[in-house]
């Protein structure tokens, strides 16, 4: 029953208006942002070069400055962003313990909380920063230098103090600040890395990368409409009464439609994925090198698959739960909220729902933090199977209570 | 199998509103009518029966099956809600097609009986039609045909002929009898019409509560001889009407033709005339509160 119940739904999601203003918003966002950025201009690099590009240092006194560097700016600003198990959270923190953090400041540094803010402000008075790449030239450039004798223990010790300050989900873990600080690469770093993009990457991996990073923003949103619509359109045609009298189970219903919409949102996405991926192919075939034809598949099966399949599943349970397109307001705020409030482009995946990589290569880089990736893609794999469980109860106690579950709630309790 | 419905001492409450009170039926294989008027209960009880809503107190079984069985249940009863209505981009052999696979039917019989349910229910060659463009009637057989599709014991419908032009209406009511000759109908209704043509066995339910139950010629006995056929001047309508149960008034002219229910002849020139189940039914409604005016 399931899979001819599967195929049906799967008919009906091709019917539907929303699915197509879907498949078009999706294309056009994501032709007006990825082009082949970075790929005309992989060359391998040579020495005396003067600019190799960025990479994560390792170094302890840079993580430790910049580090600090971005505390003092939070203090400044008075807010800082957390993402306890994945969502935003902006904190503010009291009189006191912003006193408390101050001091952990002066302890690192050795200088007095005012004296920290003056040079703060007279470093950024000191530049132009007429464009937002200027601002971040100089922000990136902000360091906190650290007191004399002052180890990267004690360094440790303080940020956690922070953390309990400030809450789960900071900058100021161990895992966020030791992969977040940038410096210029050497020639050897960027021979490591090209070897790495051509290598393992074969080039078309790390492309994919960039691609779920653009096609990631646009599906933490526009699967919404799709599950909304599915999931109230029983009631806006009047068809509950007539389905839940039929002995198919709630699994069977809900499992059905959740799996047609999954599979029918994520085709677009491969399809785009695959014709995104052949200027890639050519590139590599021209350099010599064997690229991965099957990455279009492998990598947005990673990255943005588990993606859909939260948004999706949330999107049914909220407005199965609801019976009203509450899931659209919710749900975009969480999207944006995700998007706005990351403080990298790259990386820093912890439990954010739209996971950022937008940059064309740093393999080595995301070699690192591939288990945090896999364990944030993980985590909405199971809470999607969860919103699902709990749509299919929602649906079951509706189907027994003549398909008022909100009323019969609120009559109940 | 043994094809019928008890039903035992069935209450359902809305919070504190009592929808339905100490219902007692038996439901014999055969068309079966329930008659009330609008708020009386009925659309709860055959909800009750399809499962779709919790009895709070008393006891049912369908063909010996017990309602908390709802999987069972649902495998031997077909439902026509009130209101059916499928999703208007189908067309009518896609909508019968998908509630087949609902019902639970394998590829192989939906194959054979999508095509013979909608010829039984006269749809076959309007299987291409878009459900949004569906006429009342159209919809009403295409949502028979679900409902028979997977051959269930048990058939409820809920006021099925209610906005259909009279032609449809029997129309109707025929296709119900015929799919009634080895299965229960139980035909849920407020026109009388319907049931006086379709039901040997009814019931009336009225606040929740079965204020008839048994067999039309016993309904109809209930005002034998209590029915009056009177003309009297058009003026005098007013009086009349508060003082005695009127079932018809035909006013022509100057004159106007009664139809009066009284216990005895209420003027000289009254003639006994046959009941009908309407004369009853409005008998039975008004019975208490005529007893009080009286």
């Amino acid at each position: 029953m399931f899979g001819v119940l599967f195929l049906k739904e799967c008919r009906q999601v091709l019917k539907s208006l929303i699915y197509y203003i879907f498949v078009v918003v999706f294309i056009l966002s994501i032709n007006g942002q990825i082009g082949s950025e970075g790929l005309e201009h992989l060359q391998e690099p040579q020495p005396g070069q003067a600019y190799y590009g960025r990479t994560v240092t390792k170094d302890k006194t840079m993580i430790m400055e910049g580090t600090l560097a971005n505390l003092m700016q939070d203090v400044y600003r008075g807010s800082f962003a957390t993402y306890p198990l994945g969502f935003y959270k902006g904190v503010k923190l009291t009189d006191g313990e912003r006193k408390q953090v101050e001091e952990i400041l002066e302890g690192c540094t050795g200088k007095s909380y005012e004296m920290l803010e003056k040079e703060m402000m007279q470093h950024f008075e000191k530049y132009e920063q007429s464009t937002m790449e200027e601002a971040m030239a100089v922000e990136a450039e902000y360091k906190l230098p650290i007191k004399e004798g002052f180890t990267y223990e004690e360094f440790e010790t303080a940020m956690d103090e922070v953390c309990s300050i400030v809450g789960k989900g900071s900058f100021y873990e161990k895992a966020q600040y030791e992969n977040r600080i940038y410096v210029p690469m050497t020639y050897e770093q960027a021979k490591e890395e090209f070897d790495a993009l051509c290598g393992k990457d074969q080039i078309t991996r790390a492309y994919m990368r960039l691609f779920c990073d653009y096609a990631g923003i646009f599906l933490a949103i526009l699967p919404i409409f799709v599950g909304v619509s599915r999931a109230l359109r029983d009631k806006r045609v009047k068809v509950q009464q007539v389905v839940f009298s039929k002995p198919a189970s709630g699994m069977v219903i809900i499992g059905s439609r959740y799996l047609a919409n999954l599979v029918m949102i994520s085709i677009p996405v491969f399809a785009m994925a695959f014709l995104l991926q052949y200027p890639c192919c050519e590139m590599a075939r021209s350099m010599g090198i064997q690229a991965n034809p099957l990455a279009f598949l492998k990598v947005p099966c990673l990255w943005l698959l588990p993606e859909i399949m939260i948004v999706l599943a949330l999107s049914f349970f909220i407005t199965e739960f609801t019976d009203s397109i509450l899931a659209v307001v919710v749900q975009t705020a969480w999207g944006i909220g995700s998007l706005f409030g990351a403080d990298t482009l790259v990386g820093n995946f912890g439990l954010r729902l739209v996971t950022r990589w937008n940059t064309f290569g740093e393999s080595l880089l995301y070699a690192s933090l591939e288990k945090d990736l896999l364990w944030n893609k993980g985590y909405y794999c199971f809470l999607a199977a969860v919103c699902i469980i709990l749509t299919v109860i929602v649906y079951e106690r509706k189907r027994k209570k003549g398909g008022a579950y909100g009323k019969v709630c609120k009559a109940g309790c | 199998m043994d094809i019928s419905i008890e039903i035992r001492n069935l209450s359902k409450n809305y919070g504190k509103k009592k929808a339905l009170s100490g219902v007692s039926l038996s439901i014999p294989q055969g068309m079966f009518g329930l008659l009330g008027p609008n708020g009386a209960g009925k659309t709860t009880l055959m909800k009750v029966l399809t499962t779709l809503l919790k009895k709070t107190d008393g006891e049912v079984e369908v063909c010996g099956v017990s309602i908390e069985n709802s999987r069972q249940i649902r495998n031997m009863t077909g439902y026509l809600p009130q209101d059916f209505s499928m999703y208007g981009n189908m067309n009518a052999y896609e909508a019968l097609d998908y509630l087949a696979v609902l019902s639970g039917m394998s590829r192989t019989e939906q194959k054979i009986k999508v095509p013979e349910m909608l010829e039984k229910v006269n749809l076959l060659d309007k299987r291409r039609t878009k459900v949004r463009s569906m006429s009342g009637g159209m919809k009403r057989r295409l949502g028979i045909a679900q409902a028979i599709i997977h051959d269930p014991k048990v058939i409820i419908v809920d006021e099925p002929t209610a906005g259909l032009d009279p032609e449809e209406r029997v129309r109707f009511r025929n296709l119900l009898c015929e799919i009634a000759k080895d299965r229960i109908v139980l035909l849920s209704t407020h026109i009388v019409g319907d049931i006086e043509a379709t039901c040997e066995n009814i019931a009336v339910l009225n606040q929740g509560k079965i204020c008839f139950n048994g067999q039309v010629s016993e309904l109809l006995s209930l005002v034998e001889g209590k029915v009056y056929s009177v003309k009297i001047a058009a003026a005098e309508l007013d009086k009349v009407k508060q003082k005695y149960m009127v079932t018809g008034i035909l006013v022509t002219g100057s004159t106007a033709n009664l139809k009066i229910i009284a216990d005895e002849n209420p003027f000289s020139q009254a003639e006994l005339v046959q009941p009908d189940v309407e004369d009853a039914y409005m008998y039975l409604m008004h019975r208490d509160v005529e007893k009080k005016k009286l």
